[in-house]
């Protein structure tokens, strides 16, 4: 396996000012970050706002550069400006606010919008556009308005509008911050049957720790730096530690932890409903 | 308010003339008004009518759709026939009480500037009926691309466009919950004289505005993210081509042409 | 002293084309006092229906009472129905204007026509009841992070002094430590001020948690209603609706469908521990140093 991002000592450092100009301090939001995300997976990166999730996200699409350390996209140094388009098409980014990434008033043409900065020729465009709805499940809406979209459909167009691009990673910045229950699974599963059909590598950003459940791999950042690291098992074991970085656990996560220290003799790191009947039944 | 707005509003059937390309229709407007100033006698205006009919029939829009574009311009219409009836001066005087008198170049005058408009309202409903935004700003940036050895940012202006297009509901909409937030804190729109109603927006416009900042910030940055870089190297999933009707279309407009600077030289009296 | 909706329908752009039935025939008393939540997916006509307390959003029929009066009859002071319901919309964005957190927050309560000491005296203790700390009062509040703005949206209708305070998502889009903070805040607000709070929102977890009472709505009608155990008993009925019931319930009924004795109307994770433990015991299964630890 390779890796399609890699970081060496990545860190980000942004000086805040007062009315005059005059530098108040300096804020690490990424503090010597080492990341080696190898194609195909599927990554999580929880952390509470203001963490410097956000900060790496953009890091990855060349819209922020390092001021300290290196970021390689698809062994393309970021820092490098005549790969910017490339490392561009390589990482798609989706954002927070389904509304404030939608160009054109026609969801085909939305779609469109990458491959034609892009330079793709015009047929090879509708082909990439109808493929990439298919994909998101989104065919029927093609001539439509975003208008009168759910929050989840429109995050769903997002998404089209990068696949479109045939990146080979998809970057998710909080995409379902603004959903509500029904729009987050649509848009979780979706990007679950991405990573799973079109082998897309992907990192989702959120605070939701039920949605980083079926991930390969979570990160937990806190202050700028990786705090936990691991399969989200081995993550999801370490309940108190997550309280304190301000995660919210699975009420079964939870519930299960609780059981533990109060003597129920259970194994780590429960994150499913059946784990849980299933270990309780094994007791008795 | 921007609900009914007509201007700008598509009627999505297909018709010969809905698969036009957006630059012949923008071309034939402009001529199309071009010689609603040429006319100036009831044969150039009949001319001018039975053309427009033919258009709208050949594009599939229902008649009601033109009429109800025309009803934000019936203030304008009133206006210009009230002036053109009451103080145009000549001979003869048809009608004359106290210091109200109407003539008879008053009168001519007021129903064909009144006829003008409604022709050159409905003309110009028609192209954006037919015409989808996209279409159009697509049309312009290639219609005009010509400004650009003036250094006229054309591809930038027609992408402009496009967003503002797209935003507008959303903004409208925006407005509308602010106003309701700020209501249910007490604020009140519709009260006091014209000063106190202007302070009264202050804590409308200033959560709008921040807002259209704050998400213009966001699609500039999800448009970079997507490649954006300007008109340069860009393809279309819409490529402009004139096909065999737009000549036809363009032949038929430069006939009518003709056909309105001839019946200037018809005078039947009128 | 109540807040009533009786046989109110809402219809969008009745007679045209357009039309569309939003609310249908809804019967609603609110006391004094209480912390209702209100459910349902999106279109579900929960903001139609909330906007009607404060008079925000007429009904197309019925009415909408306030202490037994009629809020649109002639005559009634829908000023004085807004100072007393006060409404916190989902985004505090749309209501923050002012150059300063202060100011801001005295807006509300300017309106009402109060003096100025009045004003600033009420913008004092609403910045402290919903823990707007101190260092922000001459910030703007366009500077701070969400879960301040909320707070600071929070004081400003709190400055009005409302019996009733509605909410609109108000936790959307917060980090779970910035969420559970905004519930606690709104917990706190029901207890030791005894301000009724009427909750929208989606997640079941935190409704569970706070609200004594639910209602359930779908499609403009009110489908279920009680209070959390009850309502959330149907667990089918409301993934029908498009929403769920907390896992802690869902847990408990796997539980009893595995010939576990537990309680299925347990829906926080407190409860479901102990009535697990419970089953446990009962099944003599040796559950080491339990009872001691935190029973």
């Amino acid at each position: 396996m390779s890796s399609i991002i890699r970081t060496d000592k990545l860190t980000f450092e942004y000086t805040r000012k007062d009315e005059e100009n005059k530098v108040i301090d300096t804020v690490r939001a990424i503090d010597e970050v080492d990341l080696d995300i190898e194609k195909g997976d599927f990554i999580a990166v929880l952390g509470r706002n203001g963490s410097g999730k956000s900060t790496l996200a953009k890091h990855i699409n060349a819209l922020l550069y390092p001021s300290g350390g290196t970021i390689w996209v698809g062994g393309m140094d970021t820092k490098d400006d005549a790969h910017l388009w490339d490392i561009r098409q390589t990482a798609g980014m989706i954002f927070q606010n389904p509304d404030n990434q939608m160009v054109a008033s026609v969801i085909e043409e939305d779609v469109g919008f990458g491959p034609e900065n892009m330079g793709v020729p015009t047929e090879e465009i509708w082909k990439r556009v109808a493929h990439s709805l298919e994909a998101v499940g989104m065919t029927a809406y093609a001539k439509k308005s975003p208008n009168h979209l759910s929050g989840g459909q429109k995050q769903r167009i997002g998404i089209a509008g990068v696949l479109a691009m045939r990146p080979q990673c998809i970057v998710m910045d909080e995409p379902t911050a603004m959903l509500d229950p029904i729009g987050r699974r649509e848009v979780i599963r979706t990007v679950h049957e991405l990573n799973q059909n079109e082998h897309i590598t992907v990192i989702l950003i959120t605070h939701y720790m039920e949605e980083a459940v079926d991930a390969d791999h979570v990160f937990v950042m806190e202050h700028g730096k990786v705090k936990l690291s691991g399969t989200p098992k081995e993550v999801f074991s370490r309940v108190e530690e997550l309280k304190r970085l301000n995660m919210s656990v699975p009420q079964v996560t939870e519930l299960a932890y609780e059981l533990k220290k109060s003597g129920v003799d259970l194994p780590d790191g429960i994150l499913k409903i059946e784990e849980l009947t299933e270990a309780l039944c094994h007791l008795s | 308010m921007l609900k009914d707005m007509t201007l700008g509003q598509y009627y999505p059937v297909d018709s010969m003339v809905h698969r036009l390309d957006p630059r012949t229709k923008l071309a034939g407007t402009l001529l199309y008004i071009i010689s609603l100033f040429i006319t100036n006698n009831v044969v150039g205006y009949a001319i001018a009518f039975l053309f427009l009919c033919l258009c709208i029939g050949l594009s599939h829009v229902p008649p009601k759709y033109i009429i109800k574009g025309l009803k934000p311009v019936l203030v304008l219409m009133f206006i210009s026939i009230f002036f053109n009836l009451f103080f145009i001066k000549g001979e003869p005087v048809l009608f004359s009480w106290k210091f109200i008198t109407i003539t008879q170049p008053g009168l001519r005058q007021a129903i064909l500037m009144a006829v003008r408009l409604v022709f050159l309202i409905s003309g110009s409903a028609l192209m954006t009926y037919t015409t989808t935004p996209t279409a159009l700003t697509d049309g312009m940036e290639k219609g005009l691309g010509f400004l650009k050895i003036f250094k006229v940012p054309v591809h930038e202006i027609a992408m402009m466009m496009s967003i503002a297009l797209r935003f507008i509901p959303i903004l409208a909409e925006e407005a509308d919950k602010i106003q309701k937030a700020q209501t249910a804190r007490g604020a009140v729109f519709d009260e006091g004289n014209v000063i106190q109603r202007a302070k009264a927006l202050v804590p409308l416009l200033v959560p709008l505005f921040i807002s259209a900042f704050r998400r213009a910030t966001d699609l500039a940055m999800a448009m970079e993210a997507r490649c954006y870089h300007g008109g340069d190297g860009r393809t279309k999933m819409h490529p402009l081509k004139y096909g065999r009707n737009d000549m036809l279309v363009y032949a038929a407009f430069l006939m009518y042409l003709a056909l309105v600077f001839i019946s200037r030289k018809i005078s039947i009296g009128l | 002293m109540s807040l009533e909706l009786k046989n109110v329908n809402y219809t969008y752009n009745p007679g045209t084309p357009m039309q569309q039935v939003v609310l249908q025939d809804i019967n609603v008393t609110i006391e004094k006092g209480e912390f209702l939540a209100i459910m349902g997916h999106t279109g579900s006509g929960k903001s139609t229906l909330i906007q009607h307390f404060n008079a925000l959003i007429a009904p197309t029929s019925g009415q909408v009472l306030f202490e037994g009066q009629d809020v649109f009859a002639d005559g009634f002071d829908k000023r004085m129905l807004r100072s007393r319901v006060g409404m916190v919309f989902q985004y505090p964005e749309h209501q923050l204007f002012e150059e300063t957190v202060f100011e801001d927050i005295c807006f509300g309560p300017r309106n009402m026509k109060l003096s100025e000491e009045e004003v600033k005296a009420r913008a004092e203790e609403a910045m402290k009841l919903a823990g707007v700390p101190e260092i922000f009062r001459e910030r703007s509040p366009f500077e701070l992070s969400g879960g301040q703005k909320r707070r600071v949206a929070i004081a400003g209708v709190l400055a009005m002094k409302p019996e009733y305070l509605i909410l609109d998502e108000p936790t959307a889009g917060l980090d779970p430590g910035g969420r559970d903070e905004i519930l606690d805040l709104l917990k706190n607000l029901h207890e030791q001020s005894g301000i009724s709070i009427i909750l929208v929102s989606h997640s079941m977890e935190d409704i569970a948690n706070y609200a004594q009472r639910i209602l359930v709505l779908n499609g403009g009608r009110i489908v279920l209603s009680g209070t959390p155990r009850e309502v959330f008993r149907h667990a089918d009925e409301l993934s029908g609706y498009g929403l769920s019931v907390p896992q802690a319930a869902r847990i408990m009924h796997a539980l009893k469908e595995k010939g576990f004795d537990v309680d299925t109307d347990a829906n926080t994770v407190a409860e479901a521990k102990a009535s697990i433990l419970a089953a446990l015991a009962k099944r003599g299964v040796n559950v080491g140093k339990a009872g001691e630890a935190d029973a």
